[in-house]
């Protein structure tokens, strides 16, 4: 096959390894290198801090799921030397034909047996593999989930009887603690907003000036949190009733703190087959609180039209070993498409895609996708902020007729002369802001009769829904204010 | 419907919430705000529920107070949002597009890394924008050029000249991005800006530096003023700056308006020099018109009058300062004002009698020294004797006018000081070869064994006469480039001129005979590289030279240019004369060897065998870098090995 420097980018786990081995190729670390006969498996030597050169071996059978080995000790996977060999082979290096070793031969041949006996992926008739559950601990989880509750609820009412004033002197791992001791009731949701008491404190100590502006933060978390002890301890105590163990079509699972697998998603029936998803927008932010960069993509379905968003998490602590996900500019085919519960923009998943060229016919399905005015898109985003649970938040597909200015203000216009004003979200940080891109643009004319996606959000300053632009949608291609 | 009583209402509950509900019973503020929202209650059921609800709250014992509090509070929010506008008053206004370059789909991977390096600090920055740099299409981007545009006042010198040098290769793209967000009363940032617009823009930005002017201070103000330059029709604005401003401001007016030729700038220069010959005469030096000639003649005349009127005249600091000045202003000024001059120089400085006199008023007695050229070192000052050749030869060199070519013949006989550097110069750029290598003859011969000295001052002479030859590779010939330093801190200022015709092969037969360091480095210089066969020549002799030397490192340069692929024995040899060497000192040898990788590696085998057998020091050094280098080396090779 035909291997390009974009396919070895996308199996790296991050970027700076696949810098790492180019770095390798142009060193000239391999040696010995060798491919089979069909030309799909190769392996090499190649030299590295060992006496030894480390055995190194790529199998491409099945391109879209690479078998790479190597003796190096690295926990990354693929490691720099793998990605060595596949620079190698974009490079153009004489790799000489032999026979597969035996050693090498018999690991591919027990994986293939592994990959005949897992269960077809997703996207075939598989049935989700039922595990059964233990209904003992189940519910002794249960039990331990409303002792949290309230817990949690007995340090909001001490909190609040005695003011978030007392925030700037209490100390910060007082709130670390508390996140800490809910962790043992297995409550990562309400933890975490614990996690966000904590920084606000810090923030409040650390900036009295701006105080105000963290009560405000420390509000919102509370008010969330007391939504998330109500709704989830009766939903606890129904589930403790009922005797009900499978998780629910419901945000309130992940708010307090489960964890979603593929076929438990599969299992609530919200998924779409041979999905055509095109990404409108990428970022990568960083939550403190959760001490986790998240990349995020927001994807448009070209058939239902429907804005979605893929999330990955990574945390700092194992940064090194889970892949840092990348902007993709290809129109996917998704032979199973998961998607999680929530409103807008909910969160989807899926094992495999194939990908193709963006044509102007997607782009044109884009188009046609957005909402039919800026009326429309206003009143789906305040449906879904004013849920105590949702974001506050969502992104949106919008027509505009033009984007120009009032005063110093950006305001965008769509054909029915509604207006809103263009406006950077605040608290995503400097690298989100995107409203100044927009003067950037090489042509005047991508600001008139095109589709602007952005995420519309309340502002709180002047009370008014604003919208953070991220790309407009021409006819002929995604511009992306972002990345 | 008014809401100001609702979102009055919401204010006091977060309040209460900051100052803890064990205080509610005596927030009076929440009670009227309670009271005031009766009206909203009255009209609509969701604000008599929120009504409800407070009063609720302060109605509640002081355990269920926190719970009702946030539920009000989550409610009130709801509504809140559901309330939110969206839309704004007002006449709609095109947004002002004034992007530059143009919108390249790239990754996040690939924007974000050069993104950061251009707007954050820290190390490792530069190294990841010479990176970008290979791939021009990252560069077009238009946020890129944002980044860049605002990495203009990186902390980081190196990093900002960079930047400023990418900002130059993407042309009048963007012009619109240097002129955004500029800011007239900043600093060197908008001091780069503007030089960029001068370069990439030049006169077309002309409304944008006067629109500026105005309100720009200190070096941008400097930096605009300048950028005037590009347009005749700024001379009454300059001639304005001339009388008005002050300190660097003022002589950034007066060299940008020396710039230019048009009748009101010359009016002006006339007056100046009336009453400021000097000052005149100094601006002229990049000016290269008869006005020019005449204003720097005339302030000669005014420097020489008083001396050879009373010879006895006392030298002072001044006078000396003038005269440097007036020097450096020569070169470029032709007609037979200026001939006369110097001949009147070089009569005043006949057999070094000006010398001989000395500054008055020191003590010990200290004799006048000035330089060829403004920039040059102090160790390159000479008495006037001796730098009167060079300035004729710079002044040859800007322009050969045939009344200028005759004069180092004339001044030599007139001063009986050698004006023979001058004299080289002049026949290698306008003469024939012949003509040039004749005038340079009596410096190529040998002086004989025992007659150092002798040679030292014709190499020096030599030296001087060549000064500034070098292969010019856009014009594809050998070239002089002599060079000033910008008055107003800018870029320097060059000009090149091109030898008339290829030197003799003599040239070289007998500079490579005269065998000595200097005159290599000369050899080295006067290389045509379009011409193999002598290179090949020379690069055998380089070789020789360089496997005899102990320290070969010099000529590594030398054996390059000459396109040497040879490089057997030279680290070895070097290694072996000095018995030790550093882990730097051997990979930076290794890596400026001539030749392919495969030869510097096969050297540097050989290095390593003796480093390995101890028949030299390796101190600090480890054999396993060695051998990386070894297969860096070859890896960079595309021939086989």
């Amino acid at each position: 096959m035909d291997i390009s420097e974009l396919y070895i980018l996308s199996q790296a786990p991050n970027p700076a390894t696949a810098e790492n081995g180019r770095k390798l190729s142009q060193k000239g670390s391999f040696s010995q290198r060798q491919r089979s006969a069909s030309g799909t498996c190769f392996w090499a030597r190649c030299a590295g801090s060992g006496k030894d050169p480390y055995q190194v071996s790529l199998n491409l059978d099945d391109p879209e799921h690479p078998v790479c080995r190597c003796s190096c000790p690295s926990r990354q996977f693929p490691c720099k030397h793998a990605l060595g060999l596949m620079f190698e082979l974009l490079s153009g290096r004489e790799f000489a034909v032999a026979e597969v070793p035996a050693n090498l031969a018999e690991k591919w041949d027990k994986q293939a047996a592994r990959a005949a006996k897992k269960p077809e992926p997703a996207g075939t008739q598989r049935q989700p593999a039922a595990k059964k559950p233990n209904a003992s601990a189940r519910s002794k989880k249960l039990k331990k989930q409303l002792e949290g509750l309230d817990l949690a609820e007995r340090m909001i009412n001490d909190l609040l009887n005695a003011g978030l004033a007392t925030l700037a002197g209490t100390s910060v791992q007082t709130y670390e603690k508390l996140a800490r001791d809910l962790g043992s009731y297995y409550l990562t949701g309400p933890q975490l907003s614990f996690s966000r008491m904590a920084l606000a404190v810090a923030a409040i100590q650390r900036d009295p000036e701006h105080a105000e502006q963290y009560y405000a933060q420390a509000i919102q978390v509370l008010i969330a949190l007391h939504a998330t002890i109500q709704k989830g301890r009766a939903l606890l105590l129904d589930k403790l009733e009922h005797d009900l163990l499978s998780p629910e079509d419901d945000v309130l699972y992940e708010a307090l703190g489960g964890v979603w697998r593929l076929e438990e998603l599969e299992a609530t029936g919200a998924c779409r087959t041979n999905a055509r998803l095109v990404q409108l927008s990428f970022d990568v932010s960083y939550d403190e609180a959760r001490r986790e960069f998240i990349d995020r993509g927001f994807w448009a379905d070209l058939d239902t039209g429907e804005v979605c968003q893929t999330l990955n998490y990574r945390p700092v602590k194992a940064l090194k070993y889970v892949r840092e996900e990348d902007s993709d500019f290809s129109c996917l085919t998704v032979p199973l498409l998961c998607r999680y519960p929530g409103e807008l923009n909910r969160r989807v998943r899926w094992e495999s895609a194939s990908r193709a060229p963006v044509t102007r016919e997607d782009l044109a399905a884009l188009r046609a996708a957005a909402q039919p005015d800026l009326a429309a898109a206003v009143k789906l985003v305040k449906n879904q902020i004013k849920n105590t649970l949702s974001p506050k938040y969502a992104g949106v597909l919008v027509p505009y007729a033009r984007i120009g200015r009032i005063g110093a203000e950006p305001v965008l216009e769509d054909h029915a002369g509604n207006r809103i004003v263009l406006r950077d979200q605040p608290g995503t940080g400097e690298d989100h802001r995107s409203v100044d891109r927009l003067t950037l643009l090489p042509d005047a004319g991508m600001l008139k009769n095109n589709v602007l996606f952005g995420i519309m959000f309340y502002g709180e300053t002047d009370r008014s829904l604003c919208l953070h632009p991220y790309s407009l949608v021409t006819g002929e291609q995604i511009v992306r204010l972002q990345y | 419907m008014e809401l100001q009583s609702f979102y009055t209402l919401k204010e006091r509950l977060e309040y209460a919430a900051v100052a803890g509900v064990g205080l509610l019973d005596e927030d009076f503020r929440l009670r009227r705000a309670v009271e005031e929202l009766a009206p909203l209650a009255a009209a609509s059921p969701v604000f008599g529920k929120i009504r409800a609800g407070a009063e609720a709250l302060l109605a509640a014992p002081k355990e269920e107070r926190p719970g009702k509090l946030l539920s009000l509070l989550s409610l009130v929010d709801a509504v809140a949002y559901t309330q939110g506008r969206a839309g704004r008053e007002g006449t709609l206004e095109p947004l002002p597009c004034r992007g530059g370059g143009r919108y390249v789909p790239l990754r996040y991977g690939e924007l974000k890394p050069v993104l950061n390096a251009l707007t954050t600090t820290g190390p490792g920055r530069y190294e990841v924008l010479r990176e970008s740099l290979k791939r021009p299409e990252l560069l077009a981007d238009s946020r890129v050029l944002a980044a860049l545009v605002h990495d203009l006042k990186d902390s980081f010198g190196e990093m900002a000249d960079q930047v400023e040098a990418v900002l130059r290769r993407a042309g009048p793209a963007v012009a619109p991005l240097l002129c955004r967000d500029f800011d007239p009363a900043g600093k060197k940032d908008m001091v780069r800006r503007v030089r960029i617009l001068e370069d990439v823009a030049g006169g077309d930005a002309n409304d944008f530096y006067l629109a500026q002017l105005p309100h720009a201070v200190r070096e941008v103000r400097v930096a605009l003023i300048r950028a005037l330059g590009h347009r005749e029709e700024n001379a009454e604005t300059l001639i304005r700056l001339c009388r008005t401003e002050k300190g660097s401001a003022k002589k950034a007016a007066h060299w940008t308006l020396a710039r230019l030729d048009c009748p009101p700038a010359d009016a002006y220069w006339t007056e100046l020099s009336e009453k400021k010959p000097d000052q005149a005469a100094g601006y002229m030096t990049f000016t290269h018109t008869p006005l020019a000639s005449r204003l720097v003649a005339r302030a000669l005349d005014a420097w020489l009058s008083p001396l050879e009127e009373q010879p006895d005249t006392p030298l002072t600091e001044a006078m000396a300062e003038g005269l440097q000045a007036l020097l450096f202003a020569l070169p470029g000024k032709t007609g037979p004002e200026i001939c006369d001059v110097y001949r009147r120089l070089a009569a005043l400085g006949k057999d070094g009698r000006l010398d001989l006199r000395g500054i008055a008023g020191t003590d010990p007695v200290r004799v006048m020294k000035l330089v060829a050229a403004p920039g040059d070192p102090p160790e390159r000052a000479h008495p006037f004797r001796k730098v009167l050749p060079l300035v004729l030869r710079r002044s040859i060199l800007t322009c050969p006018a045939p009344e200028l070519l005759a004069l180092p013949d004339e001044l030599e006989t007139l001063s009986g000081v050698s004006f023979r550097a001058a004299a080289i110069a002049a026949a290698l750029a306008a003469g024939s070869a012949e003509e040039a290598y004749a005038a340079a003859e009596p410096c190529l011969k040998h002086a004989g064994l025992f007659f150092r000295g002798k040679l030292q001052g014709r190499t020096a002479l030599l030296a001087h006469a060549l000064d500034g030859l070098d292969w010019d590779w856009e014009q594809k010939t050998l070239a002089f480039t002599l060079t000033w330093p910008d008055p107003l801190g800018g870029a320097p200022i060059q000009v090149s001129r091109p030898l008339r015709e290829p030197p003799d092969r003599r040239w070289y037969q007998r500079l490579m005979a005269l065998d000595s360091s200097e005159t290599d480095s000369l050899l080295s210089c006067l290389l045509p590289m379009d011409d193999g066969e002598l290179r090949d020549e020379v690069g055998a002799y380089f070789y020789q030279k360089a496997l005899t030397l102990p320290d070969c490192r010099p000529y590594l340069g030398y054996l390059k240019r000459c396109g040497w692929t040879q490089c057997k024995g030279l680290a070895v040899r070097y290694c072996q004369r000095k018995g030790s060497v550093t882990p730097w000192e051997l990979t930076s040898l290794l890596r400026e060897l001539p030749g392919s990788g495969n030869a510097r590696a096969d050297e540097a085998e050989q290095v390593m065998g003796l480093i390995h057998w101890k028949k030299i020091q390796y101190p600090n050094g480890s054999l396993t870098q060695l051998n990386d280098l070894i297969r860096e080396l070859r890896a960079a090779d595309p021939t086989p090995y």
